[in-house]
């Protein structure tokens, strides 16, 4: 048993009905639900807009990733699984994926 | 987040309720010219929940945490904008009051029913083209998509989203006051009701949503209807009015109480000979009836009287062979009379058929052939198939059933017309 780290990347869906929200959200409920109700949920957490990338010692500071961008990471999941194959099978089954949204599957190095 | 958390449920139309709500509640306090903000503020309030609930779950008190978003938001754009800055603390003080904590209680929901019922009547205004004014109910007050009003009315989002556009500059244009007169209700009734029976309508054949958000549609059709007639039945001069619209309402909830029997277990249509009277809704019957009798305190029968009839009609026929047709053709005929409609007149033709004969009902149709409205329509021509087919002219029957399977994109429809077209090979 190892973690994985889940990283989503949302689309942005602006026009996204309130029903739709709600589906997406009673899914996510439930998908994040069972992956609790197993122990197989670790942690999990919104990134909040804003932040700071802070490079090298000349202490360059840019504002942080901004979350028009598409490629921003708005939040994650940390599971425990027997392996990647195994992560990636929960990760594809993610409700974000419908909508638009990528999940980025990365192993902890133990 | 460490801790197994329960898997809330949320109820069936909560967003959509919700949204309704806070857009109604905004639009209050802000004016009907700044509908745009309102729904603004609304919309980013949904899409917050999006974005955390999935990492947070779903909270304890849904409603609570959509109210108090929503009035932060709101604060926040009020601070923004100097627009507001003469009348800020008495907007701030409003949005504190209405959109807390207590908002979600029951003493609450009536001061949020007179504010839905308000914002339909500010999306009746006059100033707001006709063909805008449902569009705009169903995106304000049913929470619809601009995709799911686009299907209702049989036309793309492009055409939509432009007059609705329109319609909220015409609202800024006039700057109306959100509370109406009551010679401004009775007048605007009308588009209102429209509104609200296509809501029902778009439930009830789901040109293309799923088996749950149909009924969600019908029932939230049923409530608004029920939520206007409360209002109207504390005014005793609007009694026809009140009339009407409980007409609207026994409509409804007979055509709802044949749901469940009209889609079989492979998602076909069922035609209504073959349907099973015993599945048929009694609860919902027997609403439909009493509204029906309060219907009758009109004292001029409206299209949704006359449609209310027909529908009472089937509902009391204990089989297909009793159906008295006779009497559906005599409020056709005073449908028509009333409306001049080509979906009438095709009605009309199917009921005439089982008293006049086939041949008689197929001659009624050729009058409409020439109405391109009726060329496009998949029912114009399954219904030209069914008679043909009954009158046992079955290549010419084949032929019009692949007509209308061509013209529709629902899946019920489709199934039931290859159904017939694989009995007629």
């Amino acid at each position: 048993m190892s973690n994985y780290l889940l990283l989503i990347r949302d689309d942005g869906c602006a026009e996204t009905s309130p029903a739709d929200i709600q589906s997406i959200i009673q899914e996510f409920s439930t998908w994040a639900g069972e992956l609790s109700a197993s122990g197989k949920l670790k942690d999990a957490a919104k990134l909040a807009d804003g932040g700071a990338i802070v490079q090298s010692s000349n202490d360059i500071i840019t504002d942080g990733p901004f979350t028009e961008t598409k490629d921003t990471v708005g939040g994650f999941f940390l599971i425990e699984a027997e392996s990647l194959d195994a992560a990636i099978a929960i990760a594809r089954k993610c409700p974000g994926l419908k909508y638009g949204s990528s999940v980025e599957v990365r192993p902890i190095d133990a | 987040m460490t801790e197994a958390k329960e898997t809330h449920r949320l109820v069936e139309t909560l967003f959509r309720r919700r949204s309704a709500n806070i857009v109604a509640t905004l639009v209050s306090v802000f004016g009907p010219a700044n509908l745009q903000l309102a729904e603004d503020v609304t919309q980013e309030t949904l899409l917050k929940a999006l974005r955390l609930w999935p990492y947070r779950g779903i909270p304890e008190n849904p409603s609570a945490w959509l109210f108090a978003t929503a009035r932060n938001i709101a604060i926040d754009h009020l601070r923004r904008d100097i627009s507001f800055r003469a009348k800020n603390s008495e907007l701030r003080y409003e949005l504190e009051n209405r959109l807390n904590i207590s908002s979600v209680s029951e003493n609450e929901l009536e001061t949020h029913n007179s504010d839905m019922l308000r914002m339909m009547f500010v999306c009746a205004h006059p100033a707001i083209s006709k063909n805008a004014q449902a569009p705009l109910i169903l995106k304000t007050v049913c929470a619809f998509s601009v995709t799911e009003i686009a299907r209702a009315f049989l036309t793309n989002n492009d055409v939509i989203a432009q007059r609705l556009s329109r319609a909220r500059k015409s609202l800024r244009d006039t700057n109306p006051d959100f509370k109406l007169t009551r010679g401004q209700r009775s007048e605007r009734l009308p588009a209102v009701l429209g509104a609200l029976y296509l809501l029902f309508s778009e439930g009830y054949s789901a040109s293309g949503a799923d088996e749950s958000t149909r009924a969600e549609l019908c029932s939230e059709a049923m409530r608004l209807i029920d939520t206007l007639l409360d209002s109207q039945s504390t005014n005793t001069e609007n009694n026809g009015e009140a009339g009407e619209t409980a007409a609207l309402g026994a409509l409804c909830n007979l055509q709802a109480s044949r749901l469940a029997t009209r889609i079989d277990e492979h998602g076909a249509l069922i035609p209504l000979e073959e349907q099973d009277r015993s599945q048929w809704n009694r609860e919902l019957q027997a609403q439909g009836f009493q509204l029906l009798k309060r219907s009758m305190q009109s004292k001029t029968l409206s299209v949704y009287h006359l449609q209310a009839g027909i529908a009472a009609t089937h509902a009391t026929a204990s089989s297909f062979a009793e159906i008295n047709w006779k009497q559906i053709v005599a409020y056709y005929n005073d449908l028509i009379v009333l409306q001049d409609s080509p979906v009438f007149v095709l009605n009309r033709a199917v009921a005439l058929s089982f008293v006049e004969g086939i041949d008689a009902a197929l001659s009624e149709l050729t009058r409409l052939a020439d109405d391109p409205k009726m060329k496009s329509f998949y029912l114009f021509h399954a219904t030209i198939a069914d008679l043909k087919r009954r009158r046992k002219h079955y290549a010419p029957a084949k032929t019009s059933y692949e007509t209308a399977r061509t013209l529709t994109n629902n899946p019920a429809e489709k199934r039931f017309l290859m159904r017939r077209i694989a009995e007629l090979s």
